[in-house]
């Protein structure tokens, strides 16, 4: 049937065409973009506004009013009426003003873990000499916060946003809007940044334990370092820790030696990814950052052996953060 | 995104200040709404501050449905449901109040200022002074402030910086204010009838008077009406405002009688006045113009008796147009008036009849009549009275022989027995005598002290003439109004002689002035401005063509241009004073110049110095001197404000 065919051709182009032109229309909006020192300067061609419900609200009592005025012939009421017509004018421009050549600088939000609710910095500055009041931040569909701005200074806020997946999170476009002062009308503007947030694997439990070959100790023997056996002294080097150093021979007039310890007791552990018998990436992942969450409060070191990259074994915060973030950055393509 | 704030409780200080400026709103309604209704304003409000005081609990719903109940029931049964604006505020009296107790968020404050300003302008459905013009737009810059605070992060109410931020949205607001005001259309009528109910308590004539009737008005301060005549002013002699015209009577009360017979225009015999009255509320049809009128107005309706009335009661102040001149040429009498102008009640006294009879004597002509019963008046003792002696039985025989003690309506209507007893034809007049000059408006004021009644007699060869039998007793009465204060009874009246006794009392008399001015202008600009004066002042400003939809058309496209104006003004930013060692700079570079320098476009300091040393040797040093000074301060660290005004003045003094 020719006929149907053909419809379903014009169907399919004109849905094409739509989805084009909804592309141009997003292509046109307007966005505050960063300028080179990364700092956004909202103008005022960047700025949208609209009445709220309240403003349409008003709208109507205007009319009413209006209307009440024409059929009393009453001309106090008009001059009230007319007198609110005004404020509701002077709203427009001072709800703008409000946005006009405010400055914001995104920072980078806080690393989480997946489901959690990271922080995005973001700085607001003023240096027109106006304080502004009641600006609303938020990224489309999040939960959005409110900031008083000083004349002349700036502020800190935190906008929020509700992670989902991990990787490497780019929150879109963040809208700044304002109310301000009647809450008759809403100016709003959408600020481009280059903020991003690291989102960590969800912790998930069931790494395999100590049997397993992934998680097996050193067989090394007594060299290395630790903190557990004391093997002998040694001259002091700067940067050695005070409680290492061998106060008796120093009291003794015997120089200033420090105690070494081996560390044939550490755990050197792998968690290894190859290891794991469950087969879904995001899982796997996921029990990974469980493990490495686990380890991060035990005295142990731990590595991270990843297909394409290795982790060597160690310890502390910023260890843990290098393992989660090589966790959360898994298969993503520079 | 979501408004967050409208979810937020309100915080006391909201709270506390959204109670008090509804309360504010609706506070000068308590003197025209029904009792029960402003009680039931203050209950809901009462029960809201004592049961619950905090923000974050409100009345419940089960109370605020059966609080719907009463008041529905009570504006059904209180308010007045033939009159559409009782009515109306009423509700919205009561809807605020039930709002103020069941608030509790943010976005029960927008509600509840919405209802605030609607309740403001009903206000002036019921008062348009200027005084409460004044409290209303103070108490909206309060809305206005709230809407601004309820729009705040913070609970805490910064109210210097809200008032400062609301009253300037107020001011700015006024240029459209003005515009709109002037250029949008006004209708001559409403757009639906409405009755506004009648008005109470107004005072004014009336249309049928006893004797003691205009004495009890006399000695209300209250105005009448002011006049502003375009040319010269009448002497007070010849002011009188020609009201009522009474022809008949059972011996007690004068009234009008019926069917009058409708005139058009009455010729003048001397210049004619022009002139605009602007009268108050009388709730009645009477106009009173100048005597005599000598033609009806657009809009006014007049009869053969040269009584001027509109066809609707007269139920807020009212500005009109008259034309009137002192004499008019005689009319014809028609028998119908004869026979008016000499009806008599039935039961006069045999003393009144005699006395009629001697004012006729024999063959005396009727001017001579009506000069022996004036002269009568004023030989006899008879004294000019605001509080005379209650008169029973027969007040004509009465006052004449025994009391002797009278108002103005004693001596007209006693006048006109007497003459239409001596076959005068004769009429009593009512309506007012005088008025004061306003020294500041330049425009006279007529009072209700200034009622005044007078007779008219049908002369053969003159027509209806006025004559004042009053003037016979008391003739200062003409030339000055009465001082209205407590008279004992029978005393004789004082006159407003015009002298200020003391610094402090011509003080008041100025401020007394000044007030009615203000009041008269406040009327004529504002409360009486009508399509008519709209298009005098469209006129007046060269905008002649402006009218029907036009004039719409240049109200919206006038506020919103105005509206973007302002918005440019805004944009408008100063650009941030230039450099001052730039512009000293440059100055030095455009001094080089008109010496004759060719200075490439790009060339720095340095070089400019050599160059110019090089083409002007004798100044050779002062030149270097320059550029160095501008090189240590371009380019080294802060330089100080002396420094640079030092450079500038330096620079300023060189020449080539």
């Amino acid at each position: 049937m020719p006929r149907r065919s053909c419809s379903r051709w014009w169907c399919l182009n004109v849905t094409r065409g739509a989805i084009f032109m909804a592309g141009r229309l997003i292509q046109l909006l307007r966005v505050v973009r960063p300028a080179e020192n990364g700092e956004a300067v909202v103008r005022g061609r960047k700025i949208y506004i609209l009445p709220t419900r309240y403003g349409a609200m008003f709208g109507v009592l205007l009319i009413t009013l209006l209307i009440a005025s024409i059929n009393y012939a009453n001309n106090p009421a008009f001059i009230l009426t007319f007198l609110l017509t005004g404020i509701f004018v002077q709203a427009i421009f001072h709800t703008w003003y409000n946005l006009l050549d405010l400055r914001l600088r995104g920072r980078h939000g806080e690393p989480v873990f997946a489901g959690e609710t990271t922080f995005f910095h973001v700085r607001l500055r003023d240096a027109a000499g106006r304080a502004r009041h009641a600006l609303q931040l938020g990224f489309a569909g999040q939960e959005s916060v409110f900031a008083d701005c000083p004349a002349g200074g700036g502020t800190d806020v935190r906008v929020p946003f509700q992670t989902r997946w991990r990787g490497r999170l780019r929150p879109g476009r963040l809208t700044v809007e304002s109310r301000f002062p009647l809450g008759l009308l809403r100016a709003w503007c959408y600020l481009d940044t280059d903020m991003e947030a690291i989102v960590w694997p969800r912790p998930l439990d069931g790494y395999p334990h100590q049997a397993d070959p992934g998680y097996a100790g050193s067989s090394d023997g007594d060299r290395g370092m630790g903190t557990d056996d004391f093997v002998g002294h040694r001259g002091y080097r700067p940067g050695d820790p005070l409680g290492h150093v061998h106060w008796k021979a120093l009291a003794g007039e015997k120089g200033l030696l420090v105690k070494q310890f081996g560390g044939d007791r550490v755990n050197r552990l792998w968690l290894d990814y190859d290891a794991l018998e469950e087969k879904n990436t995001e899982i796997r992942l996921g029990m990974l950052a469980g493990a490495v969450q686990a380890l991060s409060t035990q005295p142990v070191h731990y590595g991270l052996r990843l297909p394409g990259r290795d982790i060597a074994p160690d310890r502390g915060e910023a260890h843990r953060q290098t393992c989660l973030e090589a966790l959360a950055l898994h298969g993503e393509t520079p | 995104m979501r408004d967050m704030l409208v979810l937020r409780p309100l915080s006391p200080a909201l709270f506390r200040a959204g109670s008090l400026l509804t309360a504010l709103a609706a506070l000068p309604h308590a003197w025209n709404l029904p009792l029960a209704v402003s009680g039931g304003f203050a209950l809901f409000v009462l029960l809201r501050l004592l049961l619950w005081p905090r923000p974050e609990s409100a009345a419940p719903t089960w109370l605020m449905a059966l609080l719907l109940g009463v008041s529905v029931m009570l504006v059904i049964y209180q308010a007045d449901l033939s009159e559409g604006r009782q009515f109306g505020v009423t509700l919205l009296v009561l809807m605020a109040g039930m709002k103020l107790l069941e608030m509790r968020t943010r976005r029960d404050l927008y509600i509840l200022v919405f209802l605030g300003y609607f309740v403001l302008v009903t206000l002036f459905l019921f008062y348009q002074t200027p005084a409460l013009t004044a409290y209303v737009l103070m108490v909206a810059t309060g809305f206005t402030a709230l809407l601004m605070a309820n729009n705040l992060t913070g609970d805490r109410l910064p109210l210097k910086m809200l008032g400062g931020k609301s009253l300037r949205m107020m001011i700015t607001s006024i240029p459209v204010m003005l515009l709109l005001f002037i250029l949008f259309p006004r209708l001559d009528g409403p757009l639906w009838s409405l009755s506004l109910g009648s008005g109470s308590g107004i005072t004014g004539m009336s249309d049928n008077i006893s004797m003691g009737s205009i004495s009890n008005l006399s000695q209300s301060e209250e105005v009448a009406f002011r006049v502003r005549f375009h040319g010269d002013m009448p002497p007070p002699a010849q002011r009188y405002w020609r009201g009522m015209v009474l022809w008949h009577t059972d011996g007690k009360r004068w009234t009008r009688g019926e069917s009058h017979a409708p005139g058009t225009a009455f010729q003048a015999e001397s210049p004619a006045v022009s002139y605009e009255v602007t009268m108050e509320a009388t709730g009645q049809h009477w106009l009173f113009p100048l005597d005599h009128v000598l033609r009806p107005g657009k809009g006014m309706v007049m009869n053969s008796d040269g009584e001027l009335g509109t066809p609707r009661p007269i139920k807020r102040r009212f500005t009109w147009q008259g034309v009137s001149a002192p004499r008019i040429r005689g009319t014809h009498l028609s028998h119908r008036e004869w026979l008016l102008g000499l009806q008599l009640p039935d039961n006069l006294s045999s003393r009144t009849r005699r006395l009629a009879a001697s004012l006729r004597g024999k063959g005396r002509k009727d001017e001579d009549v009506v000069r022996a019963a004036l002269r009568y008046f004023n030989q006899q003792p008879f004294v000019y009275t605001l509080q005379p002696p209650i008169l029973e039985g027969d007040p004509v025989d009465q006052f004449l022989f025994e009391t002797r003690k009278g108002f103005c309506e004693h001596y007209a209507t006693s006048f006109v027995i007497l003459m239409r007893l001596a076959d005068i034809p004769a009429r009593v007049v009512v309506g007012y005598q005088g008025g004061q000059l306003n020294p500041m408006g330049g425009h006279l004021v007529v009072r209700q002290s200034d009622a005044h009644a007078w007779a008219e007699v049908w002369l053969a060869d003159k027509g209806w003439t006025r004559i004042d039998p009053t003037s016979a007793v008391a003739p200062e009465r003409i030339e000055h109004s009465i001082v209205t204060a407590d008279y004992a009874d029978g005393a004789p009246v004082t006159f407003d002689l015009g002298r200020a006794s003391g610094v402090m009392a011509g003080f008041l008399r100025n401020m007394r002035w000044l007030r009615d001015n203000l009041q008269l202008k406040w009327h004529y600009w504002v409360v009486g401005f009508n399509s008519q004066r709209q298009q005098n002042l469209l006129d007046s400003l060269g905008m002649p063509k402006l009218t029907g939809y036009r004039l719409g058309l240049a109200a919206s496209l006038g506020a919103l241009g105005l509206a973007g104006l302002i918005f440019l003004l805004g944009m408008w930013r100063r650009r941030p004073p230039a450099d001052p060692l730039r512009r000293s700079y440059r100055q030095f570079i455009r001094k080089l110049e008109k010496a004759g320098l060719e200075i490439p476009p790009s060339i720095g300091p340095e070089d400019l110095g050599r160059l110019a040393s090089r083409a002007f040797p004798a100044r050779a040093a002062e030149v270097q001197a320059i550029i160095r000074q501008y090189i240590g301060l371009r380019y080294g660290p802060n330089p100080r404000r002396e420094i640079i005004s030092a450079f500038r003045s330096r620079v300023r003094r060189f020449h080539c």
